[in-house]
């Protein structure tokens, strides 16, 4: 054995050489030095490792690491060793390892032990208890995750540049805050990031680290996307070892939101400055006495007073008026136990005028501590005027409300106008009123008034006596409604000086372009302008002329009506009396008939009454009637047609009648109104003296035909004879001729004349 | 020459018309009837000498002078028409101007005032 392993030195024989050297050299050394040889079995330890295992160093040689550790241990020990007897490579490793109960760790170094040849022979250990380095790396490594996570998590930008102020480590903080990835950030110079005016800055920080000095600046830094951010930056040089300047590093605390805040509130305290100052509401600061810190220009323009005057003052003491001063202490005492009062009141200016307003009193806290108040005053006399307007306009459109209701009802003109004018005044739109009616030559006719009692009494003397007032004789000239602001043109007007505080408007009632007198009403001054209040007026005096109107065209019906009804008794009378036939008939069918016609049909009223007008009439006279009664629907007109027809009486005759008709509207419908004589008994006579006549006229003409012609015959053959016959034959002739001639006188005289005469 | 239609029922009237009108130059074509008086006119109308005038009596057995006045106007509406008659003051008569007759002469005038008459006409002067 020993041969066969002679190419190696044994390490004994090498150790051994040198024993009183290496026990020297291994008790020098504070680790725990060991050999074993290449089966593992010790060979010989310092003094260190005797202890730690309980034994005196002389006592290991021979024995394994099975006879002091734990199997488990030992295994992995045995394959340590082998491992690197066989690499022949040294191992360095930290192992657990026990002394005694307690368990400690080791920095094992495991080194091949070589001959002379360079031949393994076996292993030496050197390991060293690094439990407390370990407990103090532990601590180290604790306090480097603290600081790690203190850096990546506090919210300042930590950054460390080198001397040349390139960017060598930031945490997130720092990145973020300026919109880069940490990646993209490290390597940067300071200077990329800021403004070029601000390098200066920079180069005198850098400047101050270079000397060994921080320093606390404030500096705008641009991020990523070019916006600038306000930094307030802390900064501590760097230094190597041997002290000199390596670079700095700085806590960056990002204050452009503060910076925003900073503006803001100085925006605010600005704005607040001038709110209060150019405010047009009255604004005073208080101190917690209720004592007058300040005023602005609205407050002094609203009450008179100047800051001067209130300063230090109690302000109640100057513009509450008496009667207001309950409550207003009431006020105050509100707000000092740090109320907030909101009230519409009255207060009063410095020359003693009062003044509506609103106003607002507010406590001022700082913390739970009520420092002082302020007040904000409106001036609402505007607003009251124009509440009142409104107020005033709703009680006139109430009024007008009431008009039309009467207008309605109410059919009696006097009572009427009467209650109207109550009306008025009664909603307390206006304070009194009356009403004149004048006729078309603007004679008085009548007068109502409300409100105004014996005061309007001269007035409406003054009108009947046929006299106008300035503002009713304006009124009635144009449509528009008077007011009357220069009371001098009024020196004639009785109710001048009855209404003092008041106005009076005064507008003509006019419907359809015809004026039916004056309405006029007292109306608070500062109205009596207002378009709304003048249209409104109107508006109620249309309505009045419109009712006046339509009692006037209601009268004139009604007369109508009277004399439409006197009219058709009239009709009724004369239809009933007179021997003239009148008929009405539609639709060819009897509507009404008359006494007379009873009497010429034989038919009573009744019974013609639905009888066919066609019934009645002679068959061969139906023709006739028809066309002229066509003719005269064609026409159109409403006229009379004057001719005669015969009719069937009840029993059967005939009868002759003038019949006149007309068309008409009867019932709303169309009709023919009929009225007929009965002439038959003249139209027997008139037949009678057509028959005397034709008798007459052929005797005539038979008396000429027979007398004349035989006397022309026989004057011609006289004639023709006296030329012929001796002068005592021709006397003789003549006095046959001058016979023939009487007759034929006589003749002549009795058919030209009818009278039988020579 | 002129010619001239006498339309008359009365013989002895025809005949003193002859013997009175004989002073004159004229042709007389008697008609005791108002048929042959319209009858002769159609005729000589027909042959190109229409009479110049026609004397026309009122009362004629059938067709009476308004009648045959009527007919002639309508047969010649140029014609020269005259009444001589009796019922010379009468509706008839007036009837006969409404026809066409210029004017009616009365059988009374006499035969001697009635040539005058006649020759007057022809003359243009009436």
């Amino acid at each position: 054995m020993r041969d066969k392993n002679r190419k190696y030195m044994d390490i004994e024989d090498v150790l051994q050489d040198s024993h009183e050297l290496k026990q020297m050299l291994m008790e020098s050394f504070p680790n725990k030095i060991f050999f074993k040889n290449r089966e593992s079995v010790y060979m010989f330890c310092n003094s260190h490792y005797a202890a730690d295992i309980g034994i005196a160093p002389d006592e290991i040689r021979g024995k394994t690491d099975y006879d002091f550790h734990p199997r488990d241990l030992a295994d992995k020990y045995r394959t340590d060793d082998q491992r690197i007897i066989k690499s022949g490579k040294l191992e360095q490793m930290e192992e657990s390892y026990r002394i005694g109960d307690e368990e400690r760790t080791v920095l094992t170094v495991k080194t091949p032990v070589r001959d002379e040849n360079g031949n393994v022979i076996g292993i030496m250990g050197i390991f060293n208890d690094i439990t407390e380095q370990k407990r103090i790396e532990e601590k180290l490594k604790q306090s480097e995750q603290k600081y790690r996570t203190l850096v990546e998590t506090t919210q300042e930008g930590i950054c460390i540049d080198d001397k040349n102020d390139n960017i060598t480590f930031t945490n997130k903080a720092f990145a973020d805050m300026l919109g880069y990835k940490r990646d993209e950030i490290i390597g940067m110079n300071f200077r990329e990031l800021m403004d070029k005016r601000q390098i200066s800055e920079l180069e005198r920080q850098t400047k101050m680290r270079t000397e060994g000095k921080s320093s606390r600046y404030e500096i705008i830094l641009y991020t990523k996307d070019g916006k600038p951010c306000n930094v307030i930056v802390s900064a501590a040089p760097l230094v190597n070892v041997d002290g000199n300047y390596k670079g700095s590093i700085s806590v960056n605390l990002d204050i452009t939101k503060r910076k925003k805040a900073e503006e803001e509130r100085e925006y605010q305290k600005n704005y607040f400055q001038a709110l209060f100052k150019d405010s047009p509401e009255g604004i005073v600061s208080l101190d917690d006495k209720h004592n007058v810190i300040d005023i602005n220009p609205a407050l002094e323009e609203m009450f008179g007073y100047h800051l001067k005057d209130l300063q230090g003052k109690e302000i109640d003491d100057y513009i509450i008026p008496e009667r207001f001063l309950k409550e207003g202490k009431e006020y105050t005492k509100r707000t000092l136990s740090g109320k907030t009062v909101k009230a519409e009141t009255i207060r009063k200016r410095k020359d003693g005028s009062e003044i509506p307003v609103s106003m607002l009193g507010a406590p001022i806290f700082i913390g739970d501590k009520e420092i002082g108040s302020f007040g904000i005053y409106r001036d609402i006399t505007e607003r009251k005027k124009a509440e009142e307007k409104i107020k005033h306009l709703n009680l006139v459109l109430h009024a007008i409300r009431n008009v039309n209701q009467l207008i309605a009802k109410e059919k009696n003109r006097g009572r009427l106008l009467r209650e109207i004018c109550d009306s008025l005044i009664e909603t307390r739109g206006y304070n009194s009123a009356w009403i004149a009616l004048f006729d078309e030559n603007k004679k008085f006719i009548a007068s109502v008034e409300a409100g105004l009692g014996k005061d309007f009494v001269p007035l409406k003397k003054l009108f009947k006596r046929g006299e106008m007032i300035e503002c009713g004789r304006r009124a009635l000239k144009r449509s528009g409604v008077v007011v009357v602001k220069d009371f001098s043109a009024c020196v004639d007007c009785p109710l001048l000086g009855k209404v003092p505080s008041e106005k009076e408007i005064t507008v003509r009632l006019e419907h359809k372009g015809k004026i039916f007198g004056l309405i006029s009403v007292s109306v608070p001054a500062h109205l009596a302008d207002d378009k709304e209040e003048h249209g409104l007026f109107k508006e109620v005096a249309g309505d009045i002329a419109f009712a006046l109107h339509d009692m006037e065209s209601e009268e004139k019906h009604k007369q109508a009506e009277r004399s439409l009804k006197e009219s058709e008794e009239k009709f009724r009378l004369l239809a009933e009396s007179t021997a003239s036939a009148i008929f009405i008939y539609q639709d060819d069918v009897f509507k009404y008939a008359n006494p007379a016609m009873e009497r010429i049909l034989g038919h009573s009223k009744d019974d013609i009454i639905g009888m066919k007008f066609w019934d009645v009439v002679h068959p061969d006279d139906i023709k006739t009637v028809r066309e002229r009664g066509q003719l005269r629907e064609e026409k159109g007109e409403v006229e009379s047609y004057l001719y005669e027809f015969r009719v069937i009486t009840k029993d059967g005759k005939t009868k002759w009648i003038d019949f006149a008709g007309a068309s008409i509207i009867y019932e709303g419908k169309p009709a023919g109104l009929g009225t007929a004589y009965d002439i038959t008994e003249r139209k027997k006579a008139y037949e009678e003296i057509e028959r005397v006549l034709e008798q007459e006229r052929v005797f005539k003409s038979k008396t000429a035909h027979y007398f004349f012609n035989p006397i022309a015959i026989a004057k011609g053959y006289i004639d023709l004879t006296m030329d012929e016959v001796p002068n005592e034959l021709k006397e003789k002739l003549k006095s046959a001729r001058h016979a023939i001639m009487r007759v034929e006188t006589v003749v002549k005289n009795v058919v030209t004349k009818g009278e039988v005469r020579e | 020459m002129n010619k001239i239609l006498i339309v008359d029922d009365e013989e002895e009237i025809q005949k003193l018309i002859q013997i009175y009108f004989s002073e004159l130059d004229v042709k007389i074509y008697p008609a005791l009837t108002g048929e042959g008086g319209l009858e002769k006119y159609a005729e000589l109308m027909k042959e190109g000498n229409a009479p110049d005038l026609v004397i026309m009596n009122l009362k004629l057995p059938g067709m009476d002078g308004v009648e045959t006045t009527k007919r002639i106007m309508k047969m010649d509406s140029s014609a020269l028409i005259y009444g001589f008659t009796a019922s010379f003051n009468t509706d008839w008569a007036e009837e006969l101007k409404r026809e066409g007759a210029k004017d009616v002469i009365p059988r009374t005038v006499g035969f001697a005032t009635f040539r005058e008459i006649v020759k007057k006409i022809l003359e243009g002067k009436i």
